[in-house]
């Protein structure tokens, strides 16, 4: 760190960042632009941020010398300025302004010679809110710039979504606001971008760049986990896992998280090997309470990572595993049976169920286990039918445990 | 007094109660009347129209024992809450005053009531004021399970749920309601139906009832049903009833009988 910069030098350093932002505007240079605006990327104080706290008066400065860029130039080096004395709040709202003034130029330019600068303002602007709120949360006040962020990224989408070589960086875009609202808890918001990209004839899904269709594919796969759309989801994240690059183990990881409990629910169970190489071992036990029919395990598995799963969403999905497991339980009674009394192995009393949930430490009476394999009949993961007064449950002799086949129940 | 409105708002647009600048408007009532009913404020009180908080809680203890209707408990707790809400009272009387408003609300089945009463008990819960927040966490807990469809809502519901919650009756009763009604067993569902603590059964009514809804439709199609004599429980005939019992026609159903045959096309190579 300079102990001393000379108001000469610190007016050298201003003067030279501005020329190289105007000049990599007038030769539509869009990768040298990008470059230039990764504000929040900056390590603590550099050269320019040290030339910016030496000279104050750097606005006029800015505005004087570039009066066609005095909207984008002065709030850009305020930005700067506050991000480095950590004033996020400050360096984000400063930073907004420039970002406005950035998309008016953009969208005055022909071609789409500054998309990667664009990106980089609309990655920009999110981590910048990101640091803005979690400031702001701290010191009591409302964390309201992530949603301001949310807006702004809806304008620029606006801006792209339309005919010509532009709409390539919608999808992009489109990723940027999805992090948000699902950082917000927001998601409902999700809706109207997918409605655009998926049903507008700007769009051709196949036009975009790889990886940024694998995070559009991650996102709404993990939406259709949230509607329970067990088929949908699989087809996406099922995408997003395969053309991911296979160096981004957490991004697969994180495809994983979302396509294993996805696979359970329509009968596809990974090996034990897969949830070790990518440390995804919370699904262990999961795995083996629908091999072994083990409701217990399953029951104790939920409760023991209950906070991570509530809090990646995937907690109901495998609470519905549930039926399953029964499936799996009333299946070894049934191979039982058939070991010990071949002709009558078919009909399972009600009560040989509720000693075997007893076993296992689960206190149903025969009513609810009637209830329970209704349902499991109902759903088709049993075919028969049960004799009330007797309280027996009487298996078709023909392929009385259908598998899911891919289906979810 | 119009200075203080024109400061809250420079531009002349129409404002609303919550608009009011109600810091710089806080009063302090000197009204003595225990009983009061709700006017709608749209301006500042009259502080000789406002209660101060010692009628205010013989106001909730006069409702709470009241044997008037719930339209009546109604009105007089809306005119209680505007009171409390005029003078920035914001403790655990107010705490009291929304509980009992929505416990009345549930038993009465007025969900809309409910909700408001619900959030602004969050709200107050939020900032650390005492009251029963385990027996409302259950009643919202309650309330997304089986009164909306939002698989987030609940998720959120139940990951916000402090851990020393689920050591609360209520809170476990609604929890073992939720795992009942996620794994379809509805004998477990009424079972905790019959013995629910505080106001779960209210929330839960909604869901139970429907059962004389189902009773008609059967007959209607044709069903048999008769009551066991042993156990009191409601059973199909279905021997009985297979010869009357409605099937309904399956969607891709053929006049002729055979799906596969090729009608159109016989048709056409024939004329």
């Amino acid at each position: 760190m300079a102990a001393y910069l000379s108001m000469g030098e610190a007016h050298r350093r201003i003067a030279d960042y501005l020329s190289r932002v105007a000049d990599s505007v007038s030769s539509s240079d869009g990768a040298a632009l990008a470059s230039l605006l990764a504000v929040s990327s900056a390590q603590a104080p550099t050269p320019l941020s040290d030339a910016l706290s030496a000279f104050p008066d750097f606005p006029r400065l800015a505005a004087d010398r570039y009066p066609h860029l005095s909207d984008l130039l002065p709030p850009l080096l305020r930005a700067i300025h506050s991000h480095s004395l950590r004033r996020f709040a400050d360096a984000y709202s400063s930073f907004e302004k420039a970002a406005n003034a950035f998309l008016q130029e953009f969208r005055n330019w022909e071609t789409p010679w500054a998309m990667e600068a664009m990106h980089t303002v609309a990655l920009e602007i999110r981590l910048l809110a990101e640091k803005a709120d979690r400031e702001l949360a701290t010191s009591g006040k409302n964390p309201d710039k992530l949603q301001a962020a949310g807006s702004f990224l809806m304008k620029v989408f606006g801006a792209l979504a339309v005919k010509g070589p532009k709409r390539i960086g919608a999808l992009y875009v489109t990723c940027q606001l999805f992090k948000i609202y699902f950082r917000l808890g927001t998601v409902h918001l999700c809706r109207s971008v997918i409605r655009s990209i998926e049903t507008a004839r700007n769009f051709d899904f196949e036009d975009f760049p790889v990886k940024d269709k694998v995070t559009y594919m991650y996102y709404t796969g993990r939406l259709e986990v949230f509607n329970e759309n067990f088929l949908v989801a699989d087809q996406k994240l099922t995408y997003a896992l395969v053309h991911c690059n296979p160096q981004y183990e957490s991004n697969l990881r994180r495809i994983l998280k979302f396509l294993i409990p996805v696979k359970l629910s329509i009968g596809v169970l990974p090996r034990i090997t897969l949830l070790e190489r990518y440390n995804l071992l919370e699904y262990a036990d999961v795995v083996t309470s629908l091999k072994r029919g083990d409701l217990r395990l399953l029951r104790q598995a939920l409760e023991r990572h209950e906070d991570q799963f509530l809090k990646s969403g995937v907690y109901l999905v495998l609470e519905k595993l549930e039926l399953q497991v029964y499936q799996r339980l009333v299946k070894k009674i049934h191979i039982i049976q058939r070991q010990k009394e071949p002709a009558k192995a078919h009909q399972i009393k009600l009560e040989v169920v509720v000693k075997a949930l007893k076993w296992l430490e689960i206190d149903m009476d025969v009513d609810e286990v009637e209830c329970i394999m209704a349902c499991l009949i109902y759903k088709n993961l049993i075919k028969g039918y049960f004799a009330h007064k007797s309280k027996v449950l009487v298996l078709s002799k023909q392929d009385p445990f259908p598998k899911l086949n891919g289906k979810p129940v | 007094m119009s200075m203080l409105l024109s400061r809250s708002n420079g531009d002349d647009v129409s404002f609303a109660v919550e608009d009011l600048d109600w810091d710089a408007l806080t009063v302090k009532g000197t009204c003595q009347e225990i009983e009061k009913r709700y006017l709608r404020l749209t301006s500042a009180p009259d502080p000789a129209t406002v209660r101060p908080e010692d009628v205010l809680e013989k106001a909730l203890h006069m409702v709470e024992t009241s044997q008037k209707n719930y339209l009546y408990k109604c009105d007089q707790l809306k005119s209680i809450r505007q009171d409390l809400t005029v003078q920035r009272i914001q403790n655990e009387l107010t705490v009291k005053v929304y509980e009992t408003h929505a416990r009345l609300a549930l038993q009465s089945g007025d969900l809309p009531e409910f909700n408001q009463c619900q959030s602004q008990l969050k709200r107050l819960y939020a900032e650390g004021i005492k009251g029963c927040h385990f027996e409302f966490s259950a009643y919202n807990l309650l309330c997304v399970m089986l009164h909306s469809n939002n698989k987030r809502d609940l998720l959120s519901s139940m990951a916000s749920l402090p851990k020393d919650a689920k050591q609360d009756r209520t809170v476990k009763h609604a929890l073992a309601v939720h795992s009942a009604v996620s794994s379809g067993n509805y004998v477990l569902f009424f079972k905790l139906y019959k013995t629910a603590p505080d106001l779960n059964s209210c929330l839960m009514a909604k869901r139970a009832d429907g059962l004389e809804e189902c009773e008609e439709w059967l007959k209607a199609h044709g069903a048999v049903l008769s009551v066991d004599n042993n156990n009191g429980e409601l059973q199909i005939d279905t021997k009985v009833s297979s010869t009357s019992l409605y099937m309904p026609e399956p969607d891709n159903a053929v006049s002729h009988g055979d799906a596969s045959l090729a009608v159109d096309d016989f048709l056409a190579r024939t004329s």
